[in-house]
This record gives C-alpha cells, sequence and structure tokens, in this order.
C-alpha cells in the first residue's frame, strides 16, 4: 500500500517533493474520476516560463488499459513511452517566441496485471492515466500568444479536451479544441 | 423627394405608424436589455475576484465551492481543519493566504471571519484593491470592518455596536448579545459581494461561539464574557470554511491544486476561480442561448406587425399611388417609396427601443444592486449590438420589398379609373 502511494506521487517530481509536507499519519484514498475520452491539457504561463502538464487515459494513449499482453501492446507503450520523453509534439507555439525544451517529468501509468515486487496483482488499478509535465522557456515570452494542442494529434478516440489556462491576469477554461486550434494566452 | 414623400405618408396614418414602432421599439429594447444584463452579468461575476490561484474548501463540487466561497451563494458541505489550512498556507511555494469562516449572519447580512490578509490580498476588477473610506482594518478582537452597502443600508458609522446572529436568518433567535462588535472600519463600494459582507476577525467568530460548544447551554461554569473570551480561551478555530490561496509562482498552480485535490489527511478540493467560472458560463450559457432566441422571436413579431401594417394599407393607399403615377412617378419609385416607408418604421422602431432599453437601465440599476449586487455600467453600444440594431433595420427593410412589390405590380396595372 505504501508502496503504490509513493509510485503515484512520485509521478511528477514536484509532487513528490510536496508529499511529504502534505501527508499526515491517518490516510484515506479517494480514487481520481476516470473517463475515457477526455483529456486534460493545463498550461501555466509567468514571465518566459511556460509549462504544459496533460493527462489522457492510457485508453487513448495506447489503446488498452491492462498490462500489455501481447508483442503488439508491448511494441505500443513502448513507443508511446519513447515519445513522451522525447518531449516532442506537446504543443505549437509561435516560433517567433523562440521557446526551447528545458524539463519533461513522466512516469508509465500502473496498468492491471502487473505484479509488483512481492508478487502481488495490482487490482485496483483498473484504470490508468498517462500524466506528463513539459517546461520550455521561452526567449521572446511577448511574442507567446497562441498555443496549439498537438498532443491530440499523438492520442485516439479523444471526445472531450479540457485546457486550463493560468497566467498572469489570465484564468480560462477552453474545451472542445482539436490539434489545430489556436488557443489565444492572452 | 421619396423620402419625405414616406415621411408624409406615414404622417398621415400617425396612428398606426406611432404604433407599429412601439411594438418593434419594445422588442428591440427587451433584446437589447437581454443582452446588457447577460454581458453585464458575466463582467460582474468575472470582476468579483482577482488575483486569487486556488481556492480551497471541503471536497465537493467546483462549483458550489466557487459560489459560496465567492458570491455567498449556497453554503458549504463541510469545513476545512485547521491543520490543513495550517500546512498547505506555509508551503514554501505558497506566496498568501485568506481563511474565511461563514455561517453567521447580521441583519440579513452574512458575516465573513478573516485575517487582515483579506483586507491585504483579496483583489477585484482587475488589480483593484480593497480601500477603506473610513477607519481601518482589525486592531482587537470584537472589530469589525463593513462593507459598503451594510454601512448604507443599517446606517452604522465608526464605532457603532453590532451584535452578530446566529445562522442566517434575517431575524435569528440566537443573538450573540453579550459579545458585541465595534466597527472600526468601512470599505468603499466594489460592486462585488464585499459590499454586503459583515468582516470579523477569525478568532472572533470561534469567541462568539464558545458559549454554543457541545449544545445551546453555556459550558459548565460561567459564561465566557467578552473580556473573559479574549483573554483566557485559546480562539484558534479548529475549522475554516474555505480559503484562498495565492501562488509565488503561477506555474507552481496546477502542481499544487493536484497536491491538494489529492491530500490524504483530509478530503480537500481546490480550485482555480477563473476555471471554475468559464465553467458556471459552460451551464448558464443554455439558458442565456434560450432568452436571447426568446428575444429574438420577439423582434421578428415585431416585424411581423409592421409588415401586417403597411400590408393591410396598401388596398387603402391604391388612390394614393394612382395619383402619384399620374404626376409622373414610376413604378420603381412607388417601390422604393414603400421600402423606405418600412427601413423608417423599423429605424425609429430601433431608435425608441434602444431609448426605452437605456431608460429602463437606468431606472433599474439601482435596484439590481441592491438586491442582487448586479452592477449594471451604462456603457454604449458595443459592436455586436450595433451590428444586431443594423441587421434588425436591414430585416424591416427586407420585410417591406414584399408589400412594395405589390404596390409596384399594382401600380402596373391600375390606371386612374380604379374605384376603390
Amino acid at each position: 500500500m505504501p508502496h503504490r502511494i509513493v509510485s503515484r506521487l512520485s509521478l511528477l517530481a514536484l509532487l513528490a517533493m510536496l508529499a511529504p509536507t502534505l501527508s499526515v499519519g491517518e490516510e484515506f484514498e479517494q480514487h481520481d474520476a476516470h473517463e475515457h475520452g477526455r483529456v486534460t491539457l493545463d498550461v501555466a504561463l509567468e514571465g518566459g516560463t511556460l509549462v504544459v502538464e496533460w493527462s489522457a487515459p492510457a485508453l487513448q494513449v495506447v489503446g488498452f488499459e491492462h498490462a500489455p499482453r501481447t508483442e503488439a501492446e508491448r511494441a505500443a507503450l513502448a513507443s508511446a513511452t519513447a515519445w513522451i520523453n522525447r518531449g516532442n509534439g506537446v504543443v505549437g507555439v509561435p516560433p517567433a517566441a523562440r521557446c526551447r525544451l528545458r524539463s519533461i517529468q513522466h512516469a508509465p501509468p500502473t496498468l492491471a496485471g502487473h505484479r509488483d515486487a512481492a508478487g502481488k496483482t495490482d487490482h485496483d488499478a483498473e484504470h490508468a492515466d498517462f500524466r506528463a509535465r513539459v517546461s520550455y522557456e521561452c526567449a521572446a515570452p511577448a511574442a507567446l500568444t497562441w498555443l496549439e494542442p498537438w498532443v491530440l494529434r499523438q492520442l485516439r478516440g479523444v471526445e472531450r479536451v479540457e485546457i486550463n489556462l493560468v497566467a498572469p491576469g489570465l484564468q480560462r477554461q477552453s474545451t472542445g479544441a482539436s490539434a489545430e486550434t489556436r488557443v489565444p494566452l492572452r | 423627394m421619396i423620402f419625405s414623400l414616406a415621411l408624409r405618408s406615414l404622417g398621415n396614418r400617425r396612428s398606426t405608424a406611432l404604433l407599429t414602432v412601439a411594438a418593434i421599439a419594445v422588442s428591440v429594447a427587451l433584446l437589447l436589455g437581454v443582452q446588457k444584463m447577460r454581458t453585464a452579468a458575466r463582467e460582474s461575476f468575472a470582476n468579483t475576484v482577482s488575483g486569487v490561484d486556488l481556492i480551497v474548501g471541503a471536497r465537493s463540487g467546483q462549483l458550489n465551492l466557487l459560489l459560496y466561497s465567492v458570491f455567498r451563494v449556497g453554503d458549504a458541505t463541510a469545513n476545512v481543519s485547521w491543520e490543513s489550512y495550517q500546512k498547505i498556507a506555509r508551503h514554501p511555494d505558497v506566496a498568501w493566504t485568506i481563511p474565511i469562516s461563514l455561517g453567521d449572519s447580521h441583519r440579513g447580512f452574512r458575516v465573513l471571519g478573516t485575517t487582515n490578509d483579506y483586507f491585504r490580498h483579496y483583489h477585484y476588477a482587475g488589480e483593484r484593491a480593497l480601500v477603506f473610506t473610513e477607519g481601518k482594518p482589525f486592531a482587537a478582537l470584537y472589530d469589525v470592518v463593513l462593507g459598503a452597502d451594510v454601512a448604507r443600508a443599517l446606517g452604522y458609522r465608526l464605532g457603532s455596536e453590532v451584535v452578530v446572529a446566529h445562522g442566517l436568518g434575517n431575524v435569528s433567535f440566537a443573538l450573540h448579545k453579550d459579545k458585541p462588535f465595534r466597527v472600526v472600519g468601512i470599505l468603499a463600494p466594489t460592486g462585488t459581494p464585499v459590499d454586503r459582507t459583515v468582516h470579523v476577525p477569525l478568532e472572533a467568530i470561534t469567541a462568539i461561539h464558545q458559549d454554543f460548544q457541545g449544545a445551546s447551554q453555556p459550558a459548565i461554569g460561567a459564561r465566557i464574557g467578552a473580556s473573559a473570551a479574549r483573554e483566557q480561551v485559546d480562539l484558534t478555530p479548529q475549522s475554516i470554511t474555505a480559503f484562498m490561496v495565492g501562488m509565488r509562482s503561477k506555474v507552481m498552480t496546477f502542481t499544487m491544486q493536484r497536491a491538494i485535490n489529492e491530500y490524504r489527511s483530509e478530503p480537500l478540493l481546490a480550485i482555480i476561480p477563473g476555471v471554475a467560472l468559464t465553467q458556471l458560463w459552460n451551464l448558464v450559457g443554455i439558458a442565456d442561448t434560450a432568452l436571447m432566441v426568446i428575444a429574438g422571436f420577439v423582434v421578428l413579431a415585431g416585424l411581423l406587425g409592421m409588415l401586417t401594417a403597411i400590408l393591410t394599407s396598401l388596398n387603402e393607399r391604391r388612390r394614393e399611388m394612382a395619383i402619384l403615377r399620374s404626376v409622373g412617378a414610376r413604378p420603381r419609385h412607388i417601390f422604393t417609396l414603400l421600402v423606405t416607408e418600412a427601413g423608417l418604421l423599423a429605424a425609429s422602431g430601433v431608435l425608441a427601443g434602444v431609448a426605452l432599453c437605456y431608460g429602463l437601465l437606468f431606472a433599474a440599476a439601482p435596484l439590481l444592486e441592491r438586491h442582487y449586487g448586479l452592477v449594471l455600467p451604462l456603457t454604449g453600444l458595443s459592436t455586436q449590438d450595433a451590428a444586431l440594431l443594423g441587421a434588425i433595420v436591414v430585416a424591416g427593410l427586407f420585410m417591406g420589398s414584399w408589400p412594395a412589390w405589390r404596390a409596384y405590380r399594382n401600380t402596373l396595372s391600375d390606371g386612374l379609373t380604379l374605384r376603390v
């Protein structure tokens, strides 16, 4: 049990940093709402720093939510993981903003049927989400006026997209975007 | 030439023309009014809170938390423990927090327990901070700072004594009479729910409830008097209703939000006010659109009334047309005359409608502000409004072309020998 708590929190290095300060003795477990077809993009912008955090059900990323059983499934998982770790094609921004990829934080989801160190099957993880946090540093943030959610090109069966946007003086949610829809950042 | 003819012809049928204009005016006023109210409501809501990165409350729904913490609409399902609040407030990524404790009222106005950070960090309408017209923030336990409307409606001044009631009723039986508050500050009007709020120190909320712990019976031993409550009892609250968070860096907002939503010691919910507000608009948008559609149909009905009035008048005016023809008017002149007439009716209807709408808004604005906290700024017509009104006039012209076409055909066949 504590093993899984830690593995989940370590999804994001920053979350893991928060974990020791934000957890105490008595604990309960609440499961995230998991909705197939729903993709979330959290976009935060301040100064020249652009942080994009996306999450999607494994079904949308690799097409299944169990531990890979066949060769094809293993290959799909490997290629998806490789793509996520490269950090390419997550979002499109105006080239004039001169944004450079700075860091990627990602940990693979726990897929059901996965056996942990003790050989125990993790039945709780019937649903699994991919989540990655990509940071960019932009040399000309004034030119950063829009963003295109290119990550959607890599996902399948997306029915609902929520883009949450936070910047100084701006908080907004846009829905229903496609990979080519420009989301204004102003 | 044709314009003045149209004007005189209409002048000849004054009452019908005026009624037609009135029908269009009422419909246009309705459409414009709906449009104005809709934008005003949105702006009013959007301007209520700014600069707050997260609002944290007990785990319920995003909208529920937003409505009770910011707009004082509805109630909290549960409270946040003081320990959890402290833990998050002390997090290195958090710049400031504003604790909020709701649940009491004073003569129909909500009482909000908070700290002086509220006056320091709460912003509205972009970058505007709260301003004191009189007095200053809390200095002592039983100090109270009033919103502008509260001070005006109840006639309070600095130094007035205020008795807080337990619960939310207008007339409450559980008055905390033994612990009167003293007004130390009055805030400038903001056009937000702050105006209708009675602010007291967080510790004072605990103090006035010391007597109410357990049942409504006082605790064993002496009643806790106003001075004793201040000196002898630990007034750190056990829980608060919600709190607002300002982050050191906006970039950390989502990380903190997720950390709070996945917090395992207590079921908490963190929302980003602007994001929750977008969801509210998505919800309200349906009713909004329905209202606009209804208003649009009312305008259509007004224009159809105009069409009916012109069509029915055609037969009576066959002689008028024949005379015009005899003095040299061509059929196309007759066509233009009738279209101009329709255009004139529609345009004056639109103008009268705009005047009517502004008149009504001007009259209703103080009432709306007092009862619903909805500020209706008397702004000019937006380009969208202007386009809408222009479209109505164009629609009027198009509708006028039908009777004009009929008149055109009549004048081709009718001679001066026509018998009416």
